[in-house]
């Protein structure tokens, strides 16, 4: 035998037995509280004084699903605060039939949904390694200015405007989207749905209630429509802390770069949009800066007939 | 470890959360120190090096970039650990704070040495410990970890070509060593059979 074969059998052979010492656990978890409040010390004394150009905190903002293969990068923006990349991936595009088929059921799962629920769907034929997908059904607010209420709880200070586009977008209504978190946890839960999908003989969808959120990223958005029935959603995601996002597309996304009203801007056009009502998904982007908290502002619109242009002069109508 | 988006966790982790911790701890944990242990020059340093890197781990964490493989950045930060450990000065600063910070590590260091115990009936690591730590490293991560060359050169950065010069005396050197093994078994085996004719 090969010293190669010899070697990659010892170190086989070794794993079973090797492992680390149980007494171990608490000696890390003890020394990881105290690294975890000294570092918690020191995030908060050089909040006092400059703040640092380098992302301190890596949040990731999927676009489609919870992942991202090797992928290439499509635009940036930043403040002091906030940085943003955007990358489209392959591990995002999926056959025609497929994405109509996966559409088809987060739509019957969010249909089951009460006001403020969220799902884990199991979707083996998008995500093979982690087949979960989040779901959220939006707690929609139609009263104004209880929304403005809600808004300024959530340190947004900016007035809402009644509508958009002169008088054609009139508010429709506002909520908060949250996503759920899809983690390590989730290995017995993957086993338990893949077991049900076995046993199961009919299409039904494979799904459980979540009530795991990543509560620090929500996104307040506002409904704007139209008479013709088509709408605009206006949203806002506010970060107090430094904070690096990287977002994931398909392949197929359109992107543009745009000026607007002199701020750095993107429109971007997702054609497989899960979430998306027509499965298309056109969105402006930008950031700002207020009262020390990093914004990101988005002008949304999954309405199919809605043009680029007249989402572009939505954003640029705002003040 | 499983080729999972750990992305949240490792933000929930550096922001103080412990049940995240614990979740990257317990599924990555086993991973971390058979590597550890195959590196390190002493396998009594393992548990002190592993609480080291998963210091390093909360640390570092927002690094981390989604479309890396997880386990090819924990590996790295892993050799960086070890390499940092062989540093003497270090060491001994890192025992001190360590001295402050655990009350009572007595049922812990026994309870070690009594697991150490257990693995030294392994023989893979005398095999290990006749090679000096670089061109360790690259064994290791060759037939352990299932790294290809230019894997290795990107993780220790390093030239490809250096990758496959340690390589090539690794093996050199262990097929002389697995050589002699083979004579003094057969040697041994010789005089048992002369003894019980």
């Amino acid at each position: 035998m090969s010293i190669e074969k010899q070697l990659s059998e010892a170190f086989k052979h070794n794993e079973a037995s090797l492992l680390c010492p149980p007494s171990l656990d608490n000696r890390i978890m003890a020394e990881y509280e105290q690294a975890a409040m000294d570092k918690g010390r020191n995030v908060k004394m050089m909040k006092k004084g400059r703040l640092p150009k380098v992302a301190l905190i890596a949040v990731v903002v999927v676009l489609l699903c919870g992942f991202a293969y090797g992928s290439k990068f499509l635009f940036s923006n930043a403040t002091d605060k906030l940085s943003y990349q955007l990358y489209s991936s392959d591990a995002f595009h999926l056959k025609e039939e497929t994405f109509q088929n996966v559409r088809a059921t987060i739509n019957e799962v969010q249909s089951q949904l009460a006001p403020g629920e969220a799902a884990l769907v199991y979707l083996p034929e998008v995500i093979k390694d982690f087949p979960l997908y989040g779901v959220y059904n939006p707690e929609y607010i139609a009263d104004k200015q209880q929304w403005q209420q809600v808004l300024e709880e959530q340190g947004v200070t900016e007035q809402l405007p009644d509508s958009l586009l002169g008088d054609e977008y009139q508010f429709e209504a506002g909520a908060v989207m949250n996503y759920p978190l899809i983690g390590l946890d989730q290995d017995d839960l993957i086993a338990e749905l893949e077991a049900e999908r076995k046993s199961s003989n009919n299409e039904k969808p494979i799904w459980r209630l979540t009530d795991r959120m990543m509560d620090s990223y929500s996104k307040f958005t506002s409904v704007y429509r139209a008479a013709h029935g088509n709408a605009i959603q206006l949203s806002w995601q506010i970060y107090d802390e430094v904070t690096k996002i990287d977002g994931y597309t398909s392949p197929t996304t359109d992107v543009e770069e745009l000026n607007l009203n002199g701020k750095k801007a993107h429109y971007t056009k997702n054609n497989q949009s899960l979430l998306a009502e027509s499965g298309v998904l056109q969105s402006v982007m930008w950031l700002a800066e207020k009262d020390g908290k990093s914004i990101m502002y988005t002008i949304e619109s999954d309405s199919p007939d809605i043009s680029k242009e007249t989402l572009i002069e939505a954003a640029k109508s705002l003040p | 470890m499983k080729n999972i988006d750990r992305s949240p966790w490792l933000i929930r982790m550096s922001q103080g959360d412990k049940e995240a911790f614990r979740m990257v701890y317990e599924e990555t944990r086993d991973h971390a120190y058979r590597l550890i242990y195959y590196l390190t020059s002493s396998k009594e340093d393992a548990p002190d090096i592993m609480s080291e890197v998963y210091i390093e781990l909360l640390k570092s964490a927002g690094n981390y970039r989604p479309e890396q493989s997880f386990k090819a950045w924990f590996n790295g930060l892993i050799v960086r650990q070890v390499r940092n450990w062989n540093r003497k000065s270090w060491r001994l600063y890192r025992i001190v704070e360590k001295v402050k910070l655990m009350t009572d590590t007595s049922h812990d260091r026994a309870s070690e040495a009594q697991f150490s115990a257990i693995s030294d009936q392994l023989e893979l690591y005398p095999i290990l410990r006749k090679l000096p730590l670089k061109t360790r490293e690259v064994i290791v991560l060759r037939y352990y970890q299932d790294c290809s060359l230019e894997e290795i050169a990107a993780l220790l950065n390093i030239p490809l070509g250096t990758v496959k010069s340690r390589h090539h005396h690794a093996l050199k050197q262990l097929r002389r060593y697995f050589e002699q093994i083979q004579g003094r078994k057969e040697q041994n085996d010789y005089v048992y059979r002369e003894a019980t004719k």
